[in-house]
């Protein structure tokens, strides 16, 4: 059990930063997730944690104990890989076993111990086999097992759950949540999918070329998205954004953008005087829109039907407005077909405003 | 089906001399002598293997000190070849992973200097070597050989070994360290299991390399007890030469290199093949 925190941590490959500088505090017991996009540094972030890449610059820390030094055997962490890295020459018992022979542990309790991680992943009937007569789901169950049976300080995951088909990526999902909750131990999980992100994290760090955008719980970086990337990145489809300038029509601000004005009253925020002229981008989530055939919610607008994506509990409809395509989640029984009018409305509650130079939420 | 019969050719064109030699080697010196050919031997015999052994009667002391001096070569080379296999891989193991799975400083100049000794045609460098040899007074010694061949050997088992060592998969070898392994329990008991075939490998290769070397052999070796076959073999073709015999110990010097390669393909040819433990989603 043990609080991770990592100062103005970084890591060089080349001339290239991977990762940094970049602080982090994960607190004991937590599920922490490392979300971003393929090369964003999160696998770097974790092997840094680990001890399998050396520190540039910046400290680690293990429960307030610098741990730069100290090499991965000793640090007391166990670690799951995206290609479960079994050892191909041992069968599955010797595989769990190993890190206990390695520190001496009396051969009864290496049985004890195999035997009730085993069981909890149920894989207990597979013990005598090589990794090579195991399916995908079964190697990873007993690259947990591996892991579980260390009770260690720290358990850092790197995309395990990638090479599983989607049917047990769900299962395994739920399985991984109730370890979490058993075994109350910090744990660190990398991941490229958004959605593994949302359901298992308590905290996500999203990182985006080394850089921290939001460290955060799933619902606030869900509703408070940091930036344009964070508000993208989380929430499929991805949000809706529209460039728009805050104009004075008809003596009350408005946001204007070239397809249509929103009063702005009503929004989360109250305009201030020198906000008129300020360049913004209009954040809008696809689920957080009205679609219909009759004028809908706030500041309707008319547009028309591009693309119409058929999910079975909802469907994703494209509309055109001006020369822009925006996403609506429309939940209808029958949804419109291509080409048909229909109004987009509003909830201006729902609605984000960003930043345009610096892409940052303004609210 | 030209291209079998071509190949059918070619094939015939390399193992003729091999099974005539066979042939020889299996025939008394008269009969090979015979006109019209006898291409199989109506007197077929193992006396010329059996003089080799010392299993036989010989005739006068000339011949006998031929089959002598050839079963002494064998057992020379076998004694430099084993060792030399041995200790090479090992060092090339050791070599070969360092190079293929760390940077390091220096590393590129480190291996070039390293492969740089192999670019020298050995006959430009027999004479000083010889010289510092005798000065040390190892020529006609075991230990001559085996260095020579270990020392010449390790640069291309690394060259091999460091490109088979950079496939290997590095997540296991990061999952053993996390288990708890330093490095090098973890290239003990992790990595050198898993790279087993590809070591297997070129310790054949070594001992082949050293089986088969004949200038450094005749130089360090010649006329010494401790000569081995390839140069007993090229010193039997005197005005006293026993064809047979000489067919004999040819055949005898082929054997092992050719049926630890035949044991050991598979493992030689998949040197060449990257075979992953499992396919990244990225």
């Amino acid at each position: 059990m043990a609080r991770v925190v990592l100062e103005n941590v970084t890591k060089k490959f080349g001339e290239n930063a991977a990762v940094g500088p970049l602080s982090l505090e994960i607190p004991d017991q937590e599920f922490v997730v490392l979300l971003g996009p393929s090369g964003c540094g999160k696998s770097t972030t974790l092997n840094l944690i680990a001890g399998l890449e050396e520190l540039d610059s910046g400290h680690i820390y293990f429960n307030d104990e610098l741990v730069d030094d100290k090499p991965p055997d000793k640090r007391d962490v166990a670690m799951v890989f995206q290609s479960y890295a079994l050892y191909p020459h041992m069968n599955v018992f010797d595989n769990i076993s190993f890190s206990l022979k390695i520190r001496k542990m009396p051969a009864e309790e290496i049985k004890r111990r195999v035997k009730d991680a085993a069981e909890l992943l149920q894989i207990a009937d597979l013990v005598g086999r090589r990794p090579h007569q195991l399916s995908g789901g079964e190697r990873q169950r007993v690259a947990l097992a591996r892991a579980i049976v260390r009770n260690p300080e720290v358990f850092l995951l790197d995309e395990p759950l990638s090479n599983l088909d989607a049917q047990l990526r769900v299962y395994m999902r739920a399985e991984l949540k109730r370890l979490h909750s058993e075994l109350k131990t910090t744990f660190i999980y990398v991941t490229h999918d958004q959605v593994e992100a949302l359901t298992m994290a308590d905290r996500i760090a999203l990182l985006r070329r080394g850089v921290l955008q939001q460290y955060d719980t799933p619902d606030q970086l869900y509703r408070a998205p940091s930036n344009t990337f964070v508000a993208s990145f989380i929430g499929s489809p991805p949000m809706n954004f529209v460039d728009c300038t805050v104009t004075i029509l008809s003596g009350r601000p408005h946001l204007s953008t070239d397809m249509f004005p929103m009063d702005a009253t009503g929004l989360a925020r109250v305009m201030q005087q020198d906000d008129v002229g300020r360049e913004f981008i209009l954040g809008v989530r696809p689920e957080d829109l009205l679609i219909s055939t009759e004028p809908v919610g706030e500041n309707p607008v008319q547009a028309k039907v591009y693309v119409v994506e058929p999910l079975g509990s909802e469907t994703i409809v494209d509309v055109k407005l001006g020369n822009s395509i925006i996403k609506v989640t429309s939940r209808a029984e029958s949804p419109p077909a291509v080409g048909d009018p229909v109004w987009i409305g509003f909830n201006k509650k729902r609605i984000h405003l960003f930043d345009r130079k610096t892409k940052e939420l303004v609210f | 089906m030209i291209t079998y019969f071509v190949a059918l050719v070619v094939a015939a064109w390399s193992i003729a001399p091999i099974l005539w030699t066979f042939v020889m080697s299996i025939s008394y010196e008269r009969e090979i002598f015979s006109v019209p050919t006898h291409w199989i031997p109506e007197q077929p015999t193992s006396y010329n293997y059996a003089r080799i052994f010392g299993l036989a009667y010989e005739a006068t002391t000339v011949v006998s000190g031929q089959a002598v001096q050839i079963r002494q070569g064998l057992v020379n080379s076998l004694l430099i070849a084993t060792p030399v296999a041995v200790v090479a891989t090992l060092l090339a193991s050791l070599a070969g992973y360092a190079f293929g799975r760390y940077t390091f400083r220096f590393k590129n100049a480190t291996l070039f200097a390293f492969l740089s000794t192999r670019m020298l045609p050995p006959i430009t460098i027999i004479i000083p070597y010889y010289f510092v040899f005798s000065q040390i007074r190892l020529v006609g010694t075991y230990q001559s050989l085996i260095i020579t061949y270990v020392a010449a050997i390790v640069p291309v088992l690394t060259w091999i070994l460091l490109g088979f060592f950079a496939t290997l998969p590095i997540e296991i070898e990061r999952a053993a360290r996390v288990d708890g392994c330093s490095r090098l329990r973890a290239l003990r008991t992790v990595i050198l299991p898993m790279a087993a075939p590809g070591i297997a490998a070129v310790g054949i290769l070594a001992f082949c390399l050293s089986w088969n070397e004949f200038l450094f052999a005749l130089i360090l070796s010649g006329g010494t007890s401790v000569e081995t076959l390839p140069p007993v073999i090229s010193g039997l073709f005197t005005h006293a030469a026993q064809y047979t015999l000489m067919s004999a110990a040819v055949i005898l010097s082929i054997i092992p290199t050719v049926v630890l390669s035949l044991i050991f393909q598979k493992y030689i040819t998949q040197l060449r093949i990257v075979d992953a433990v499992s396919v990244r989603a990225e």
